[in-house]
């Protein structure tokens, strides 16, 4: 049986012993506890650790890998595809570096070797597109979420803190975002101003991403502000609120003091989720062309081009395929994990 | 905890299996249920998808692309048309309606037609001479939503036309319809005046056809050819139905011929369907990429279920002459030299047709080949010609249907050799449901632009004048893609159109030359085909060179 770390009993004295030098009694804190939960989850753990390395792929590997093969994700090699059978190269092949397909002696260019994945249709590296493929993927999901989640607690606090009017409109502008038709306004915005929004890169994200992100934010805040509003509906009835109150502290201090700190597990865990959500938002959008713009390596834009190559090359389709369903499997773990190490009740 | 792991494993495993599930399913077995064929041509509904595209409209006095003009030639009844016959013969045109070829006076300006009697509309009202006054009307009225004969020179041929294209009159005075008589007045002589109305243009119309200010123009109006337009849902579906009072030579096989448009797929979906029998044809042809495949699996072209066919067409990417930085001769050189011919048509896969700098086609009068920039890339060239021009230039937006694989794959390619010579791109994706309406509408932000160009009839008036003739230049409807205006050249233009003959062909030989060497307003690409795939129930599959499509009327699933 084990016992529970915050009771009187687990102070590490057994029956019999000698009541000599008294221990020193540490206790462990909240984050201890949820930190001691979460790493005898060993999925939640690989999950973690797929993620980092994910990270790490995407933002100093893919740079790195294009910086050691000599091109970049978008270099086009025409030699990367093989005629006459019209198909993108496999992996580990080496092929020509020059310009274009029926250059005279093509071998003068020199050659670079296409490591894992071959080439695409247009003959660029499919690894390296992959790698920052990733990029677009963590870039969409991690902005999104941001956004969702900052306004929703904001809106979740608001409504559930205040009730009464402000309950009011939050509510029904939660409802409102929940019946919208997301996809349709998403190809709306796409045919009248999709060309300029994708234009907005903030000077070093990908063609497309800073408008899929506004779109995930602007659609995807609503669920965690009804989680917000919820939890706080609760909390403000409780008695440290009261107490907070009588000596005077002001509706922002308590928001921001005392009921956003008992918010963090839920935003953490919802977060995990989310993200996943986000990068399969992405994946689809762009599978649709309405996602990311044509040319930037995303997952979804190389699932896009594989359908044309199933029978033949279907590492085109499964790389990317893998990529997302292994990415979102375990940010949604995660996720798991933490849900059960925030949960007071679990057992350690 | 032990649970949740396996669960978690679980939902691995379902994933990784649902992945590779999909790289090797097909269509559904139930697809494998094939139609039974039948000995007779008649009968049966011809079902064709049109994949990454849609009709821009069907209305004859509007549609002015090639796949619009496809289904007008199965509805429309026109005095002169193109019979239902394979190669050369079925670009010769015959009188339909007419009773035979024209009468034309001495001095060449008198052109009168005898109708013959007893043709009829779907609905049992007869076809007279108004029937065709009333569509040269259609063409060139201002209560229309664009005026596209006037790109013809329709407005200038005919006397009074002018007047009326200008709204100052209710009639073209120079076209008289008394009964089944139908009298042309022209203003000068025009040796390609009978090869004119055979475009789709000139479907006989009800005399009481209301104008259209609305760019899809009337979805359904009564027909005089083989078929009618039974239902008409833009962007959607297209339904005909056999005319039972048509009694002319071209066919009427299919009893309907259904076609559903599809302007955000790719076409692997219908290509899936023809080979199981599901569908009969697509108008999008065999996806790009798919060609190398489909042609070795039916045994190459033309040798069973597999087709391709040639087109009287040019491929070309529209420059916009009039935004920077293609407003910039040396500039549009430059991309001449750069992008490249072969490289773009090898994304088309195999049998996609042949690199082409110039604008006119073999087969016209004054073509004569040259080669101006090459088909394979010359950065070097590009970058000697741009010059200055190019140093701080723009980024070029390039405007592109997403919904096609290779349109998106030809984009991102010029995207790259552009970045050889220094200049950026923005790659900008079109509405899949109105490709062409920016591109029509002066003032649009492209660079460049895919498009081409099909002989409307076999004359270089109507590839070099149509397209560069800046003085037609509207604020819609246009078809000057290039917006190119020069008034030097507009001069040469109608030197050329002004002459017969040898004269004629010589002249417009030099000015396809110098419309390419010294003004590059486009970048012609190639000389396409069209290689298309159909069940394996469907019989008489007759290809038209002069449409570049097989005509749906004499296709039989009966």
């Amino acid at each position: 049986m084990s016992v529970r770390v915050d009771t009187p009993d687990a102070v590490g004295l057994s029956v019999g012993d000698a009541p000599s030098e008294p221990e020193a009694v540490k206790a462990r804190g909240y984050w201890e506890l949820i930190w001691i939960r979460l790493r005898r989850d060993k999925i939640a753990l690989v999950s973690f650790g797929f993620i980092v390395f994910l990270f790490a792929s995407a933002f100093a590997g893919a740079p790195l890998a294009a910086h050691l093969l000599g091109h970049g994700p978008n270099t086009q090699f025409g030699y990367g595809v093989s005629y006459p059978s019209y198909v993108p190269v496999g992996p580990w092949t080496y092929v020509s570096k020059a310009p274009y397909y029926g250059v005279p002696h093509p071998g003068r260019y020199g050659h670079t070797l296409f490591i894992f994945g071959g080439a695409d249709q247009l003959g660029r590296d499919l690894f390296l597109r992959i790698l920052y493929g990733a990029q677009v993927s963590l870039e969409v999901g991690i902005f999104a979420t941001v956004g969702s989640v900052t306004i929703g607690v904001l809106m979740g606090l608001l409504g559930g803190y205040f009730r009464g009017w402000i309950d009011t409109i939050v509510s029904r502008m939660i409802e409102i975002v929940m019946v919208f038709p997301y996809l349709l306004f998403i190809i709306a915005l796409r045919i009248v101003a999709g060309n300029a929004l994708n234009k907005i890169t903030l000077g070093f994200l990908p063609s497309g991403v800073f408008t899929l992100a506004l779109i995930f934010t602007a659609f995807g805040w609503f669920y965690p502000a009804r989680i917000m509003r919820g939890v706080v509906l609760s909390l403000r009835e409780k008695e440290f609120v009261e107490a907070a109150r009588m000596t005077g502290a002001s509706d922002w201090r308590i928001m921001r003091s005392h009921l956003l700190p008992h918010l963090m597990a839920p935003i953490i865990v919802y977060s995990t989720i989310l993200v996943a959500q986000n990068i399969l938002g992405e994946a689809g959008l762009s599978f649709l062309g309405l996602g990311v713009g044509a040319d930037v390596p995303s997952w979804g834009n190389l699932l896009q081009q594989a359908p044309s190559y199933y029978q033949t090359d279907v590492w085109i389709l499964l790389f990317p395929g893998f990529a997302i369903l292994f990415t979102t499997i375990a940010f949604n773990l995660l996720g798991d994990g933490l849900r059960d190490a925030f949960d007071p009740r679990s057992t350690i | 905890m032990r649970r949740k792991h396996v669960l978690s494993l679980l939902m691995l495993s379902m994933g990784v299996a649902l992945l590779i599930a999909a790289t090797t399913v097909g269509v559904a077995s139930s697809a494998n249920a094939k139609v039974s064929s039948a000995k007779s041509l008649k009968g049966g509904v011809l079902h064709v998808a049109q994949s990454a595209g849609s009709f821009d409209t069907l209305d004859p006095g509007l549609a002015y692309v090639t796949n619009d003009w496809e289904v007008l030639y199965s509805t429309g009844l026109n005095l002169v048309n193109f019979p239902n016959k394979a190669g050369q013969a079925g670009s010769q045109l015959f009188p339909e309606a007419a009773k035979s070829f024209p009468t034309i006076s001495k001095n060449g300006t008198t052109v009168t037609f005898h109708l013959r009697s007893g043709l009829k509309f779907d609905d049992g009202s007869p076809v007279t001479a108004a029937s065709y006054q009333r569509a040269w009307e259609r063409i060139l009225s201002p209560k229309m939503y664009a005026q596209y004969g006037i790109f013809d020179q329709l407005n200038k041929m005919v006397v009074g036309a002018q007047a009326f294209t200008d709204g100052k009159t209710q009639h073209i005075s120079g076209i008289s319809a008394k009964g089944l008589t139908l009298t042309f007045h022209l203003t000068k002589p025009n040796p390609t005046f009978v090869s004119i109305l055979g475009m789709q243009w000139f479907n006989a119309v009800k005399p009481s056809m209301k104008y259209s200010k609305v760019s899809s123009g009337i979805l359904k109006y009564p027909s005089a050819g083989p078929y009618y337009i039974a239902t008409n849902q833009p962007g959607r579906t297209v339904v005909l139905k056999r005319n039972k009072y048509y009694h002319g030579p071209r066919l009427a096989n299919p009893n309907e011929i259904v076609i559903n448009s599809y302007p955000n797929s790719n076409g692997e979906a219908a290509l899936l369907q023809i080979e199981k029998n599901q569908l009969d044809f697509d108008m999008g042809g065999v996806p790009a990429d798919d060609v190398a495949k489909v042609a070795k699996t039916y045994g190459g072209p033309n040798k069973g279920q597999f087709h391709v066919g040639g087109q009287a067409c040019i491929i070309w990417e529209a420059f916009n002459n009039a935004k920077a930085p293609t407003n910039n001769v040396n500039v549009r050189k430059a991309l001449n030299y750069a992008i490249g011919r072969t490289p773009i048509i090898r994304l088309l896969g195999p049998y996609a047709g042949s690199a082409s700098d110039q604008i006119l086609v073999k087969g016209l009068p004054g073509y004569k080949k040259f080669s101006a920039y090459g088909n394979y890339p010359n950065f070097a060239k590009a970058k000697a010609v741009g010059g200055s021009a190019l140093n701080g230039a723009p980024a070029l937006n390039i405007y592109y249907n997403q919904a096609s694989t290779f349109r998106t794959n030809e984009a991102q390619f010029e995207k790259a050799q552009l970045a050889h010579i220094g200049l950026t791109a923005n790659l900008e994706p079109s509405n899949p449901t109105d490709y062409y309406g920016p591109l029509e509408t002066k003032g649009t932000d492209y660079n460049i632009a895919h498009s081409g160009w099909c002989a409307d009839y076999f004359d270089p008036f109507d590839f070099i004048n149509v397209n560069f003739d800046g003085r037609s230049i509207q604020p819609t409807g246009n078809v000057d893609y290039f917006y190119f205006n020069n008034s030097k050249f507009n001069s040469m233009m109608d030197h050329a159109a002004s002459l017969s003959g040898t004269a004629r062909a010589n002249a417009y030989a030099a000015l396809d030359k110098t419309l390419m060497t010294k003004y590059a307003p486009a970048f012609p690409l190639y000389v396409p085909t069209f290689r298309y795939l159909t069940a394996k129930r469907v019989k008489n599959v007759i290809y038209s060179n002069y449409f570049g499509y097989p005509i749906l009327n004499a296709m039989s699933v009966g």
